[in-house]
């Protein structure tokens, strides 16, 4: 007697499922959401009538909590800043810069264990001449100063319509126990047109949310970009004697 | 698969016809590689063992496949299950819910939830996979292929998910997207949004569908094994294992799909195998519960395999057609419906998959040359490592040597169910995620293998103590305990070690490395 009481209530249920589902919504949305009522919501209410009654009820319990959940006014869908965009470099007097931290144990594991280290710079779009990017990086150790082009393309997407990295070999030396590195990126004297340098997201934890800037010709500012944590993307990779990658570095 | 008579017992499988695939798989793959051109990769040792394994394995499935087929069709007349046939007539009834019961849902709850939060944000292995380190894609960032969702750092592809998750909480009209098809796993999703925002609806949705899995595996090796200890050491070896670390908490559906599976061989269990009269009605209702299956990711796939080889073929073909064209109805009118809305239903997988049929058709063209370069190039055996390691393969082939034949005949129809579409694949992509729908199948032989260690640990101790029964049963619970840590600590090497292998492993396939 009571599991075909139950019964009557999950039915009862799940047709109120379907009104809360579809009252009051876009007409797109009530036409979706009353397919996946049917389709998905009573066939498991159906199926959990297999176990027994009660869990039957109780499914279809859920399902219209979760149902009234989903019309009341909560957190959006959120919208991902969009983890790639550019800021074009026009002007010699033009500068970005980014401060990597040489001092965290990851670091230093990795070193210990490196082969070869190189530094990456993503641009975009002007890199089709030889002489396009001017790279600096700085420690304690030295200062190494290099002209990047087409040449130097790394890894699969570079091309003078859509961002990718350059890589520059730099010697390990320029590391030991140097607790920073600062690398500067500026456009070549020569260079037509502009210099549009990639940026990203700084993400991992313990990174200096300012670590990168950008010199406008009169004042140093944050990078452009949708978010407050952001960077240029350049990166150090630390690789092992097969020529593995053993560190990603920012 | 149930269906056979008392007296004589018949069943689809039986061991000598699968000993004969595997020798007749063993012969054919050596003949096709000295079919191959001479080739570089042919002067390797290692290189030559890969495709001769690789092609005997997808051979030896095949064969089987086959043979099954052969043999469904010679049963002729559906009988009650009895202790012939029904493993474990008595147990596995639903609804019947103890104190232990609970203790054990919860229990599993826990650990899912532990190895779920442990690989949440830039700890997700789908994520990290493809960061530099893992050595594949390595002029991605330093974060690799990385979104911020509420703050989260996500596994990118969850971006063209979006729109559909925005389309069902009201706040977007419809636009159309690759993963329309995939449209159900985004309802669940919706559900859980304004409670918990969108990460941790995705991930909590995953989560859910990681218990479920683990529930019904262990449901299912209390159905289909004598030994209570089959089911719960099952259980823990899926809320441990490299498919759902590797998919818990990235906003993808491949964790629902996965959990939906499990729950799918559980209905087929209860609605057509336990039941003789598999009317219209079972069949219309498995298939219903598939299609809607497959509104999330693929399931409807090895599940309509598993249909169609688990009962035999000329007393149940019915019942197979009707559940089939349900399920695909379910699927079309979302199609109809979803056009009607302004969703475009192409690109995606389902174009990845005309693509890989177009290859196998190139493939037979070019011959046995072609077919034999499969084995290498497609990496066949990398995408079964992939999915599961040496060591769950050598525990799951000692399960399938100690299961009683019912039980090894329902997981070698789980295995081919979900191997023959990531082998097909492979033309294409290889995905160990898609072979990982083994899962029940695997994990549960897996499971005999480690009770059978248990046991033989067991005697040696008691023939070395006292040889008490307590004696003899913690032996038997430390062995277990030790088999399941040591492989907990393997799909858990990511968080212990650094190292990124398994789940680069589970992401790419292996190449031809051992």
């Amino acid at each position: 007697m009571i599991p075909r009481h139950i019964g009557r209530m999950s039915a009862g249920i799940a047709a109120l499922i379907l009104v809360v589902a579809i009252v009051d919504t876009p007409w797109e949305t009530a036409v979706a959401r009353g397919f996946f009522v049917v389709s998905i919501g009573f066939g498991l209410i159906a199926g959990s009538g297999l176990i027994g009654a009660r869990t039957q009820f109780a499914t279809a319990f859920v399902i219209l909590t979760l149902a009234v959940a989903q019309r009341l006014p909560g957190q959006a869908v959120s919208n991902p800043p969009s983890p790639n965009w550019t800021r074009t470099i026009s002007d010699t007097s033009e500068l970005a810069e980014h401060r990597f931290s040489l001092t965290e144990t990851a670091w230093k594991a990795a070193l210990s264990k490196s082969a070869t280290t190189s530094l990456l710079v993503c641009a975009e779009a002007v890199l089709d001449q030889p002489d396009a990017m001017t790279v600096t990086i700085a420690t304690n150790n030295g200062t190494v100063t290099r002209v990047v082009g087409a040449e130097d393309a790394h890894g699969a997407h570079p091309r003078p319509d859509r961002g990718g990295f350059y890589r520059m070999p730099i010697q390990r030396d320029l590391f030991d126990r140097a607790g920073e590195a600062t690398v500067t990126v500026s456009t070549s004297k020569t260079l037509t047109p502009p210099l549009r340098l990639c940026g990203t997201h700084s993400i991992r934890p313990g990174v200096d949310p300012n670590a990168s800037r950008f010199f406008s010709g009169t004042e140093w500012i944050t990078p452009p970009g949708p978010t407050s944590h952001t960077r240029w993307l350049i990166e150090l990779r630390l690789a092992d004697q097969r020529g593995r990658t053993i560190l990603a570095w920012y | 698969m149930r269906g056979a008579s008392p007296s004589k017992p018949d069943t689809v499988f039986r061991v000598r016809k699968e000993l004969t695939s595997v020798a007749l798989a063993i012969g054919i793959s050596v003949f096709l590689i000295y079919a191959l051109p001479i080739a570089d990769y042919l002067a390797d040792w290692g290189a030559l063992a890969d495709i001769a394994t690789g092609l005997t394995v997808s051979l030896s499935f095949l064969f089987i496949a086959i043979s099954s087929g052969f043999s469904s069709l010679k049963i002729s007349q559906a009988s009650p299950p009895s202790t012939a046939t029904d493993a474990n007539p008595e147990k596995g009834s639903p609804g019947n819910v103890t104190p232990l019961t609970v203790l054990i849902l919860l229990a599993a709850l826990g650990l899912c939830s532990l190895e779920w939060y442990l690989h949440r944000d830039d700890r997700n292995p789908f994520l990290a996979s493809s960061r530099p380190e893992a050595n594949v894609d390595t002029w991605l960032t330093a974060d690799g292929y990385a979104m911020l969702l509420d703050g989260h750092i996500a596994q990118n592809d969850g971006t063209f998910l979006l729109p559909m998750l925005r389309m069902f909480t009201g706040d977007a009209r419809p636009a159309p997207s690759e993963f329309d098809a995939r449209a159900g796993h985004l309802y669940f999703v919706s559900f859980l949004v304004p409670w918990l925002g969108t990460y941790w609806a995705f991930a909590g949705t995953n989560l859910v569908f990681w218990w479920l899995a683990v529930v019904s595996v262990w449901w299912l090796g209390n159905r289909n094994w004598s030994e209570k200890s089959i089911g719960l050491i099952g259980a823990v070896l899926v809320a441990t294992s490299q498919g759902f670390i590797f998919m818990g908490t990235a906003p993808q559906p491949h964790a629902v799909a996965f959990g939906l599976f499990g729950v799918l061989l559980v209905a087929h269990d209860l609605l057509l195998n336990r039941r003789l009269d598999a009317s219209f009605s079972k069949a219309v209702r498995f298939g219903w519960a598939t299609g809607s299956s497959g509104l999330i990711y693929f399931v409807h796939v090895p599940s309509l395999i598993y249909l169609w080889l688990a009962m035999p073929l000329r007393t149940h073909w019915r019942v197979m057609v009707i559940g089939t064209l349900t399920a695909l109805s379910i699927l079309t009118v979302w199609q109809i419906i979803g056009s009607y809305l302004g969703l475009s239903f192409s690109g995606g997988n389902s174009a990845l998959a005309t693509e890989a049929v177009a290859n196998w058709v190139t493939i037979f063209r070019g011959g046995l040359q072609n077919i034999a370069a499969w084995g290498h190039y497609s990496r066949p055996r990398g995408t079964m490592l992939g999915a599961f390691w040496y060591p769950w393969w050598i525990l799951a082939a000692i399960g399938w040597w100690k299961s009683p034949r019912i039980a090894r005949n329902w997981a070698m129809v789980v295995l081919i169910a979900a191997f023959a579409p990531a082998l097909l694949f492979t033309t294409r992509f290889q995905l160990p995620r898609v072979a990982f729908f083994a899962y029940p199948g695997m994990l549960l032989l897996a499971s005999v293998g480690i009770d059978e260690i248990a046991k033989l640990s067991s005697r040696i101790v008691s023939s070395f103590a006292s040889g008490t029964a307590p004696v003899r049963r913690e032996a038997y619970i430390a062995t277990v305990i030790s088999i399941l840590v040591a492989l907990a600590t393997v799909t858990n090497r990511d968080l212990i070690t650094g190292s990124l292998r398994f789940a680069v492993n589970f992401h790419y396939a292996l190449g031809t490395e051992w």
